[in-house]
């Protein structure tokens, strides 16, 4: 039995890197320019023409490194909060964390305009960060008993609030800075630079240890607290500890792509149907699913239209919001 | 506990490995060594550009290139949907994709680019120079086309432009004199955009250089207070008379197509019946697809449409 399963699962994790790789490759190798493989292995070794090389490192493998990023930790996040609330519709964009976290960069961006100088590298991450953890904070205190209906609601409730927040600095701001914050709702890779992205990944691997820590036996806390005291957990302990990774994780995730929803929802879904939910299967699938998720979006999003480009928040939305209205409408039935 | 550190030691290995191969991801640049170049004091700082640039990409700006002879290669579906410059010349340049795509531009080889968008900024700079010039800080049509005299190293075709447009503008206002048209009656710019009414001071195109730079009418008061501001303002159609002019040149723009409900509700409403220049009929209204534009191509064009449109309204 545990064989089979294991098995199961090398076959998942073995179809959904194959469908990665295909993927990467197809969009470093095609868009305005097209390199042949033997062009595309030159210029990973850097041997190639200075004009395939800008393409390959600065335009192209950006998209992939960001789409590991992001779709990896929404992903990871959104199957933490739903084992966290044990509410299968639980997700940082339905928590109203997303939009603590655009809160937070969107006032960043109105600051920057009224002439504090700080690094946009570093301060805006870190402000999506803060953001994100008041909300979390906001929306967990309200729904005292944690109940997953009220959790939701309240989520939503507090999410609206803030949007409703977020349209009234938009409207404050010039055109061009309105331009720059739509560009950041709508859910966007808007900063592609390497230094930016090894921010993100170096807080993203100094989570990671911690993360570990907290999954470990966080499967009991799926039997109840009674039951999962009784088998020796603490708890409320180890609740927190999920909680905050969860929201480090959404903060890196909207950080990196913008206000990008539905990512976190679908992708431990689609790991249960593949897998089940023991977490130490499921949240590996999960992350690859998650993956790949954003880098199909990001491939349609700007191969679509080319050389115009969609945000790629707007393609997840189309990929995932049908599948939440499904799930959605079996889960009240 | 043992346990745990088998966990924290796993995750720090595959920590660190991730990161370098994200450090080692970070590739080469490309510089393209040019000869003579000169510092140009752009929004994003003094930028290093091509004392005589062959191939420019351009956002916004292609008119305003083209107008001082600079060779365009690229640029945006806005820029090519400009009806004052002709198709032939549109056609030999290629759309390089709204924002712009950096492999379009890429490809181009352009050796220097213009924009109004600060998200182009960063990947275009690792194309070629970049310049990046907010259109707001853009007012009077003389000072465009120096500073892009200046840009471009094309001092002298700037001034043959400018000498040019004044000619024309002296040979527009003759005839409007003739008609009795003088050069102390109010002009003011209104829109209706999706049944929202917008006054609109000569920093938009919609003819404003043209009228004021060319022509050089004035403003009404409360229109003069929006040209110094923001340069645009919504206002009520209630509000309208306080901003009115001895004449008003109307555009339309409703997303849903031509032929819209709104402008018939407002020609019914009381209030704009009342208006003075309704009711002399000196309100013109002109495309919007022409009027839209504001660069050296398009204002002389409306130098042209703004005259006959007036002797056409008469006195």
């Amino acid at each position: 039995m545990i064989t089979a399963k294991k098995h199961r699962f090398i076959f998942w994790i073995f179809i959904l890197s194959v469908f990665f790789l295909g993927v990467s490759l197809l969009s470093v190798a095609t868009g305005e320019v097209s390199l042949t493989p033997l062009q595309l292995g030159r210029a990973l070794l850097n041997q190639s023409s200075a004009q395939n090389e800008l393409i390959l490192w600065q335009f192209r493998a950006p998209h992939i490194v960001m789409s590991i990023i992001v779709g990896g930790s929404l992903a990871m996040s959104g199957a933490v909060f739903q084992r966290l609330t044990n509410n299968d519709l639980a997700d940082s964009s339905i928590l109203g964390i997303n939009a603590g976290a655009s809160l937070g960069a969107v006032l960043f961006l109105g600051l920057t305009q009224l002439g504090v100088s700080l690094s946009q590298n570093i301060w805006l991450p870190v402000c999506a960060l803060i953001g994100a953890l008041l909300t979390a904070g906001l929306v967990f205190k309200i729904s005292q008993d944690q109940s997953p209906l009220r959790l939701l609601l309240s989520g939503v409730a507090v999410g609206t609030l803030l949007n409703g927040l977020i349209l009234l600095i938009q409207l404050q701001v010039s055109q061009d800075d309105f331009d720059k914050v739509l560009v950041w709702l709508s859910g966007s890779f808007w900063n592609l630079d390497w230094p930016y992205m090894l921010i993100l990944g170096l807080i993203g691997c100094l989570l990671l240890p911690f993360g570990l820590l907290a999954l470990h036996n966080s499967d009991l806390i799926l039997l109840g607290r009674r039951n999962a005291m009784s088998l020796g957990l603490d708890y409320d302990h180890k609740r927190r500890q999920l909680l905050i990774f969860a929201i480090a994780l959404a903060g890196i995730g909207v950080a990196g792509g913008g206000a990008i929803s539905f990512v976190g929802l679908m992708a431990p879904h689609i790991a249960r149907l593949l897998i089940g939910n023991k977490a130490k299967y499921n949240l590996p699938l999960t992350i690859l699913v998650g993956i790949n998720v954003l880098l199909l979006a990001d491939f349609v999003a700007s191969h679509l239209f080319a050389p115009s480009e969609l945000p790629v928040g707007l393609v997840v939305a189309m990929i995932t919001v049908p599948y939440f209205i499904v799930l959605m409408l079996k889960t009240t039935r | 506990m043992k346990q745990q550190l088998k966990y924290i030691f796993g995750g720090f290995v595959i920590g660190v490995v991730v990161l370098f191969s994200l450090i080692s991801f970070g590739g080469g640049k490309v510089q393209a060594a040019s000869s003579g170049t000169h510092t140009f004091k752009a929004a994003n700082g003094s930028i290093k550009v091509p004392d005589h640039p062959k191939r420019i990409v351009v956002r916004t700006y292609m008119g305003q290139v083209l107008a001082l002879k600079g060779n365009v290669v690229g640029a945006t579906k806005w820029d090519l949907g400009n009806p004052f410059i002709s198709s032939a010349v549109r056609h030999k340049i290629k759309d390089v994709g709204t924002p712009m795509n950096a492999e379009a531009v890429l490809k181009l080889k352009p050796d220097l680019i213009i924009t109004d968008t600060e998200a182009d900024v960063k990947s275009m700079s690792k194309i070629a120079p970049t310049v990046l010039l907010p259109y707001t800080k853009m007012r009077n049509i003389n000072a465009v086309t120096t500073r892009f005299g200046q840009l471009l190293n094309k001092q002298k075709e700037a001034k043959a432009w400018q000498k040019k447009f004044k000619q024309q503008a002296a040979k527009d206002r003759q005839r409007l004199d003739k008609a009795g048209i003088a050069k102390d009656k109010t002009v003011g710019i209104y829109e209706l955009q999706d049944g929202k009414m917008y006054v609109f001071g000569t920093n938009f195109g919609r003819g404003g250089q043209a009228l004021t730079t060319g022509l050089n009418f004035t403003l009404p008061k409360k229109v003069a207070e929006v040209d110094k501001g923001a340069g645009f303002k919504q206002v009520s159609i209630e509000a309208l008379p306080q901003y009115d002019a001895d004449y008003m040149f109307f555009t339309n723009y409703s997303s849903k197509g031509s032929g819209s409900q709104e402008l018939k509700d407002l020609k019914a409403n009381p209030v704009w019946k009342k208006l003075p220049a309704v009711k002399q009929g000196h309100v013109i209204q002109l495309p919007f697809q022409k009027m839209y534009y504001y660069d050296p191509y398009a204002t002389m064009g409306q130098l042209k449409l703004v005259t006959d449109a007036l002797l056409k309204a008469g006195k």
